[in-house]
């Protein structure tokens, strides 16, 4: 690359440059019109002057006054014309790279691990430009890395006291404990246990975020529905579940995250279903789809999918539930709606089948 | 029964050696990789207990060197890193269960026992206890030459109960043992309740005494 140059500087000479250029182009038609309006006259009377006979009565003046006013024309075009192409064509060259700079931020993803290249130019100010955000998105990218290294760091930390904690409790009610005294251990038991769950979802979500699951599983969504349906129906008695669906919904996914998106689904419906609601269930392999008896009313979906949002009226029980179910549903690009219709929530997830693995 | 208890928190390992300590099962502890590598290389352990994290070195390379000696030792990985990876990983390496932090101890006991069980297959596959004969294969209880009719849900439940008995098992741990993560999500223990009282229905009217006691409904025990 040559010596920088500043962009003012680069198109003036351009400028000054397309300005000769076409003045150079134009030079024939000067001489023309020079010749034929007043040169031949001037030179009738600078003879008769030389030779002291009587200047031949001519338009001379009228000819002047038009050729002066035809030359000063003329420049104004050529000045016009020069104008124009450096605006249009000559800017449009110069501010290529910029264009194409501006395309790439625009594309720049934070989640993705690239940083884009840049075109390299030899204009002073996009030079500065573009190193300037290549340093700022390299250190976005690196805060916002070690901020998800971070998070997973910390609840992989958790885990080991947490652990301790629950195995202290577990000797703890071998004691010969009162009933206060089993109670407040009982309820110690059950908040730790809540906090491991926390814990672990919040892993699971930094491990999503870092892209640390592959989705090339075959995975049986029936069978998993099935196997669901069993545990609701044996453990809670839950017999109000139907279900309509294809024998082998085979996808390609992560198995262990469609089995928690499709628990959390379903736990989901079971806490928010009243006593003689029902659920459905539909799958196919393009789309699972579940609906639950609703309360009367449609659920707020500006926040549904937010994290600890306790502002709508569904009992979220951890409050991040659904937010699993979205990132599990966004690191396969499915598709998820929720919709309100004849007193049901419906929740359906749209499999995105046609993708490239 | 001997068994090995690969795990640098101190305080874990000793919580689970105390829990585990009962007339058959002899617990010995390794604090780091090299204490483990030297523990196995001299004794033979029925069961082994196996952190992936240890400060120096990983869990894995123990139990590759367990398998490389050919060792009959059953491995369970317990771990902080539930990552589904790392669970692959193990078990494909040939740990035989794999258990995530944080665990209830009655669930331990209860993955030990299920690993000895299969371990030990041509062994007496009845399991004899106050009366009641469990047959672990066919998956069928006698008592006094009565069969008992437990639907699954009731015959986990009591081998859970058998296997942690004369032990305080809290509810909470007795749905997460039956339900896996969804009696946690329901945030609802209720359930366990419902079986405990059909399960006492049905043993007292195959003639079987009273063992299950329940305290004053947070924790149930298998009493001898």
């Amino acid at each position: 690359m040559g010596r920088m140059k500043s962009l003012t500087n680069k198109s003036l000479w351009w400028f000054v440059g397309c300005t000769v250029v076409i003045l150079l182009i134009c030079t024939p038609l000067f001489y023309v019109l020079t010749k034929h309006y007043y040169a031949e006259e001037m030179v009738d009377v600078v003879e008769s002057m030389q030779s002291g006979e009587d200047i031949p009565p001519s338009d001379l003046e009228q000819d002047i006054m038009a050729g002066v006013m035809i030359q000063f024309g003329l420049i104004v075009v050529v000045l016009s014309v020069a104008s124009v192409v450096t605006m249009r064509f000559v800017s449009k060259h110069l501010w290529t790279p910029f264009y194409d700079t501006m395309n790439k931020v625009e594309k720049f993803d934070l989640n993705k691990d690239e940083i884009p290249q840049f075109k390299s130019t030899d204009i002073q100010e996009f030079t500065t430009l573009n190193s300037a955000l290549t340093e700022l998105m390299c250190r976005n990218r690196n805060t916002f890395k070690s901020q998800k290294e971070f998070t997973q760091n910390a609840s992989h930390e958790l885990q080991t006291p947490l652990a301790v904690i629950q195995s202290k409790l577990d000797l703890l009610m071998q004691e010969d404990l009162g009933e206060r005294q089993l109670n407040i251990v009982h309820d110690m038991y059950v908040a730790g246990n809540r906090m491991a769950r926390l814990n672990r979802n919040l892993l699971l979500l930094a491990k999503m975020d870092n892209n640390q699951y592959h989705t090339d599983d075959d995975v049986d969504v029936s069978g998993l529905i099935n196997e669901n349906i069993a545990t609701c129906e044996n453990l809670y008695h839950r017999h109000n579940i139907s279900c309509d669906m294809a024998d082998h919904c085979l996808i390609r996914a992560n198995c262990a995250l469609t089995e928690i998106m499709i628990n959390n689904l379903l736990v989901n419906a079971l806490r928010n279903t009243p006593q003689d609601g029902r659920i459905l269930i539909n799958c196919s392999f393009q789309q699972f789809e579940i609906a639950n008896t609703a309360l009367g009313k449609a659920l707020n979906t500006k926040h549904l999918f937010d994290r600890f949002n306790n502002s709508s009226d569904i009992n979220r029980g951890n409050g991040i539930g659904l937010s699993i179910v979205k990132a599990v549903c966004n690191y396969h690009n499915w598709a998820i709606e929720y919709h309100y219709s004849d007193n049901l929530h419906h929740f359906v997830v749209r499999f995105n089948n046609n993708r490239d693995l | 029964m001997k068994l090995l208890i690969i795990e640098d928190e101190r305080e874990l390992s000793e919580s689970i050696a105390n829990y585990l300590a009962r007339e058959d099962y002899l617990c010995e502890q390794a604090f780091s990789h090299n204490d483990a590598l030297d523990k196995i290389g001299v004794y033979e352990y029925d069961c082994i207990l196996l952190d992936l994290m240890l400060p120096d070195g990983s869990g894995l390379d123990i139990l590759r060197e367990i398998k490389r000696h050919n060792l009959a030792s059953g491995v369970i990985i317990v771990s902080a890193k539930d990552a589904v990876g790392d669970k692959v990983e193990g078990l494909k390496a040939g740990a035989d269960d794999y258990l995530a932090k944080p665990f209830s101890l009655p669930e331990l006991s209860m993955r030990i026992f299920a690993l000895m069980r299969r371990k030990n297959f041509s062994n007496d596959n009845n399991l004899h206890l106050d009366g009641l004969t469990i047959d672990l294969l066919g998956k069928q209880v006698h008592c006094q030459n009565n069969v008992l009719d437990l639907t699954k849900t009731e015959y986990e439940l009591l081998l859970f109960l058998i296997e942690n008995r004369n032990r305080v098992v809290a509810k909470s741990a007795i749905a997460e043992h039956l339900s896996g993560d969804m009696a946690d999500m329901m945030d609802d223990y209720s359930f366990v309740y419902a079986h405990i009282k059909n399960l006492k229905a049905k043993l007292s009217a195959a003639g079987c005494a009273e063992h299950i006691k329940t305290l004053y409904g947070t924790g149930y025990k298998w009493e001898e």
